[in-house]
């Protein structure tokens, strides 16, 4: 026991810890925050004192010892305890007729004795029979020795055990216990993190009646042949109006969740007030109801649900939200009443009996809040975030390392100190990674941490170029959350924020007046939540960083590069001139150093855009400057391009001195009559052929070394090919060189 | 020419302008600054009819000068004679009014050669100078758009001499094959370059009156 104390408050302490956590983060919903909690542990102190008082009451049952089923006639032995009354007297397969006191009337058992619930019945009639055959069972049990008439007419007797000990409680009893407990702690935790809302009161009363009806239902459906009749009816009674409380709510839900359907308010009074009569008639046994006296009106919630769901899954139609409650709310919800209806409401009404016990049928809407659990999770149903797996997760913790130490202590019978010592290795072992599992499977999300963003960022660091392009940050965020639109709106803002419940995420952009509004996560797959603003602003502030140390680092090479420049021009360009116009020998050197020197500088100015139509017509006028000069007729064949292709001032200084070497080697043939210069671009390469028809004898061609070698390392250079011809008296230079954006990057790499 | 003004801060390059402007224009007087100061103080004592500006002074640009002396004295014919030879320098001083463009390194007779062109209606057009100016006629005078305002345009036949000269075409190629005479390519580049300026000083204050710095009414 004090071990379990133990447990208890280390749980506990844990869940303080994570709360001051929470209220570190956000101070003014302290209060808010710490209810949560509480509700948290009073639902389970709750649920437990039920377990403990329902469990202490059927034991106080009179015991026999043995399992029965219904047989066609009477009642079949199942199992016989071997350290119960009837070990040795009754077996396995033995078919019970009736059952008396040793000394007076034997009164029959009917198949029926064993229903779960008298309300299966389907009119009062046989409700009744049932119950006044339950009363003459229970006193004969309360007797020291009954009489009991088996099937091939034996006459056994038989010393029923006025107390039943824990363990002979059917696993049925514990199974509703652990449905109703779950059931609960959902409802009141999804209730106590926002408990003005209508819908998350309606959730908590459907989860509280859920409870007390499989509380009450436990108590009968654990005895072994017969149960107090009084207290029979009370409990059938209230189970039933526990039920019809937790429909009502559950259509009250389908109604105004994620608002109401239609402006009809009274739509869940009056649908209590039915209920109610119904229940006032099944109590007072005044009318017999068509088709079945108990559960006639569930046919018409059933049908109701439906019909709530199609409703709400049309007006869904175009609204993400609202399809993702569809999708996390209104189908587990439909899909549990469906399903309970089918195994147990309609088989009762055509059968007499369901398919499924009770238990099973718990099960059923077992999954269904699991699914809404699931949903408040994924999709932020009823606005409540994620933090509040947080609070679960830490509360079954605790939960865990007392349960075991229960089971270690009463079964196992282990000493305290052990068993403490066990259970916390048992639950640190096996409960964080399995918890950590399930976590990753249920958020299930394709996005990540910052950590896995990282990569992403830097390689957009990397791809930016001169231009510093602010745009950089709205592909990162494109590629992050994959929204189904991504805008930029002239507003600013200081920090990310989630809209309209999570459809919408604000991100402020790097353009100081603008906002980059992106709308539906993953492709409409999820919600954006608190996790989406906390990991973009963080992203947000290293991009912000990032960008402007960039910018800095920029305008810094650029400056330092105009200074260059302009150093260059204004002092050896000066010195240059100098000497261009001394007019001494030196004059043609230092002319060609100057212009070669602007080149230069041509090849340094980013900001300067030169495309091939340009060039080509630069090139055009100077080759046509020069055959006139040189008086050789000029043939140009070339046709402008309709895309036209940017050239890097790198690429257009080495295609400009590519150009003039071979359009001076070409000029260098004094007996030349006329030249033609061939130019295309296809398939992104620039072929270059220059011909001329000056060469007399093909075999004493030679080219000058060093221009060819010149030719040859530039083009190679922009990787591409060079080449020259000579063929019957014509010479022919040419060059083809590509001009695509990759071979753009590999040359500026290079 | 009887007055001209040379705006230039190296030594023998002004030395080189004074001795040999009187080839090309006999009996010119040639004063000569090495500062846009100096520059400015001349130019409010004495008339000048041309002036050889470079770009890069010790107290500024060259460019900023054109622009004032265009605003003052209008009828001044103003030649940019600069080491820069890039189409922005080059389309900068055609936007504030330049009426020519000499390049420092060329010898000295093709200068003088060039200059005595230009004085004489036969302004120089670049390719590349010509390919900007038809993109900045058809995508540019943004703020002259923004404010509801025609921008400038350019005439079908000079925005086919542009064409020309924008794929390289010499002007007596493009004479011939439009069908002209030379001086009437000559009269569309003169007509391009004045269309330019127009619309770079309508622009010029457009810009003034958005950021308040002159009064609309002046406009």
């Amino acid at each position: 026991m004090i071990s379990m104390v133990c447990a208890g408050l280390t749980s506990f302490y844990e869940l303080f810890r994570l709360n001051h956590l929470y209220l570190g983060a956000r101070k003014g919903e302290r209060l808010l925050k710490i209810v949560p909690y509480q509700i948290l542990v009073i639902a389970g102190v709750i649920a437990l004192s039920s377990m403990i008082i329902s469990g202490s009451y059927v034991q106080q049952q009179p015991w026999l010892g043995i399992t029965l089923a219904p047989a066609e006639q009477g009642l079949l032995v199942e199992q016989v305890d071997h350290a119960g009354p009837s070990a040795g007297i009754l077996y396995v397969g033995d078919a019970i007729s009736a059952i008396g006191p040793v000394y007076g009337k034997m009164i029959a058992v009917e198949s029926d004795d064993v229903i779960d619930d008298p309300d299966m019945f389907q009119n009062f009639e046989p409700f009744n029979a049932f119950l006044s055959r339950q009363r003459e069972l229970f006193a004969t049990l309360k007797q020291p020795t009954i009489r009991m008439l088996l099937g091939d007419g034996r006459m056994v007797h038989i010393q029923p055990q006025p107390q039943r000990p824990l363990l002979s409680i059917p696993w049925r009893f514990w199974f509703s216990h652990l449905f109703a407990t779950t059931v609960l702690l959902i409802s009141m935790a999804i209730w106590g993190m926002q408990k003005k809302m209508v819908a998350t009161q309606l959730l908590f009363i459907s989860g509280i009646s859920l409870f007390v009806a499989s509380v009450l239902s436990s108590l009968y459906i654990a005895r072994e042949l017969a149960f107090d009749a009084d207290m029979f009816l009370v409990l059938t009674e209230l189970n039933s109006m526990a039920v019809r409380v937790f429909c009502v709510a559950g259509l009250g839900l389908l109604w105004y969740y994620p608002r109401p359907l239609a402006a009809w308010h009274t739509f869940l009074p009056l649908l209590a007030t039915v209920e109610v009569l119904l229940v006032i008639n099944e109590v007072v046994q005044w009318r017999e109801l068509p088709f079945h006296a108990f559960y006639f009106d569930y046919l018409f919630l059933a049908s109701l649900a439906v019909f709530l769901g199609v409703w709400r899954w049309q007006q869904a139609k175009g609204k993400p939200i609202e399809q993702a409650i569809v999708k996390w709310f209104t189908l587990p919800v439909l899909l549990g009443a469906g399903l309970t209806m089918l195994v147990f409401v309609l088989p009762v009404f055509y059968f007499g009996k369901p398919i499924l016990s009770i238990t099973a049928s718990y099960m059923v809407l077992l999954l269904m809040y699991i699914g809404l659990a699931l949903g408040v999770i994924r999709f932020r149903l009823f606005d409540i975030e994620r933090w509040w797996i947080a609070v679960w997760s830490w509360f079954l913790a605790g939960a865990a390392v007392v349960t075991t130490d229960a089971i270690l202590v009463g079964v196992v019978h282990l000493a305290s100190p052990y068993a403490l010592g066990i259970a916390i290795f048992a639950i640190g072992w096996a409960y964080f990674p399995l918890r950590q599992w399930v976590l990753l499977k249920v958020f299930h999300r394709s996005k990540g941490g910052i950590e896995d963003y990282v990569p992403l960022l830097v390689a957009h660091f990397i791809r930016l170029d001169h231009g510093a392009d602010p745009v950089f940050w709205h592909h990162i965020l494109q590629e992050i959350y994959k929204p189904l639109s991504l805008e930029i709106t002239p507003r600013t803002i200081d920090t990310a924020q989630v809209l309209d419940g999570g459809e919408r995420l604000v991100v402020p952009s790097l353009v100081s007046d603008k906002q980059v509004e992106l709308k539906h996560a993953d492709n409409g797959r999820r919600l954006f939540d608190r996790d989406d603003v906390k990991c973009s602003q963080m992203l947000l502030d290293i991009a912000e960083r990032t960008f402007f140390l960039h910018q800095r680092y920029m305008q810094g090479v650029s400056n330092e590069r105009k200074r260059i420049m302009r150093d260059l021009h204004d002092d050896i360009g000066g010195r240059l001139l100098t000497l261009v116009h001394a007019g001494h020998d030196g004059s043609r050197t230092a002319a060609e150093a100057l212009s070669r020197l602007r080149e230069i500088i041509y090849s340094l100015d980013v900001e300067q855009k030169m495309t091939l139509n340009t060039a080509v017509a630069r090139w055009r006028i100077e080759a046509l400057e020069r055959c006139e000069t040189a008086g050789i007729s000029f043939e140009w064949h070339w046709q402008d391009q309709e895309q036209d292709v940017e050239l890097s001032p790198r690429h257009f200084l080495n295609l400009l001195l590519i150009f003039r070497e071979a359009l001076t080697n070409v000029l260098k043939h004094t007996k030349a009559k006329s030249a033609r210069f061939d130019l295309t671009f296809t398939n992104e390469i620039l072929h270059i052929s220059l011909w001329n028809n000056g060469v007399a004898d093909c075999r004493q061609e030679k080219m000058s070394g060093k221009g060819l070698s010149n030719m040859c390392t530039r083009t190679e250079e922009l990787g591409g090919k060079f080449g020259y011809t000579c063929e019957a008296g014509e010479f022919c230079i040419q060059a083809e060189i590509p001009l695509n954006r990759a071979s753009e990057d590999k040359v500026s790499h290079a | 020419m009887r007055n001209v003004l040379i705006v230039e801060d190296h030594d023998s390059s002004r030395a080189w302008w004074k001795d040999h402007l009187d080839e090309i224009f006999p009996g010119v007087e040639v004063s000569a600054a090495d500062t846009i100061a100096a520059a400015e103080t001349l130019l409010a004592r004495h008339q000048f009819t041309l002036v050889i500006l470079d770009i890069n002074l010790p107290d500024g640009s060259g460019i900023d000068l054109l622009q004032q002396i265009n605003a003052e004295f209008p009828d001044t014919y103003v030649i940019i004679c600069s080491i820069y030879d890039d189409d922005k320098h080059i389309f900068a001083s055609l936007r504030a009014g330049a009426k020519g463009y000499l390049l420092k390194d060329q010898p000295r007779s093709r200068q003088l050669d060039q200059l005595k062109e230009i004085v004489h209606g036969q302004p120089p057009l670049s390719p590349g100078i010509a390919r900007r100016i038809l993109t900045y006629f058809s995508e540019g005078q943004e703020s002259l758009r923004e404010i509801g305002k025609h921008p400038v345009q350019l005439s079908g036949r000079e925005k086919e001499v542009l064409s020309l000269i924008a794929k390289g075409y010499s002007r007596p190629e493009v004479a011939k094959l439009l069908e002209i005479t030379l001086n009437t390519v000559a009269g569309y580049t003169k007509a391009i370059y004045q269309k330019l300026n127009i619309s770079n000083r309508a622009e010029a204050v457009v810009e003034a009156v958005k950021l308040g710095l002159i009064d609309r009414d002046i406009e």
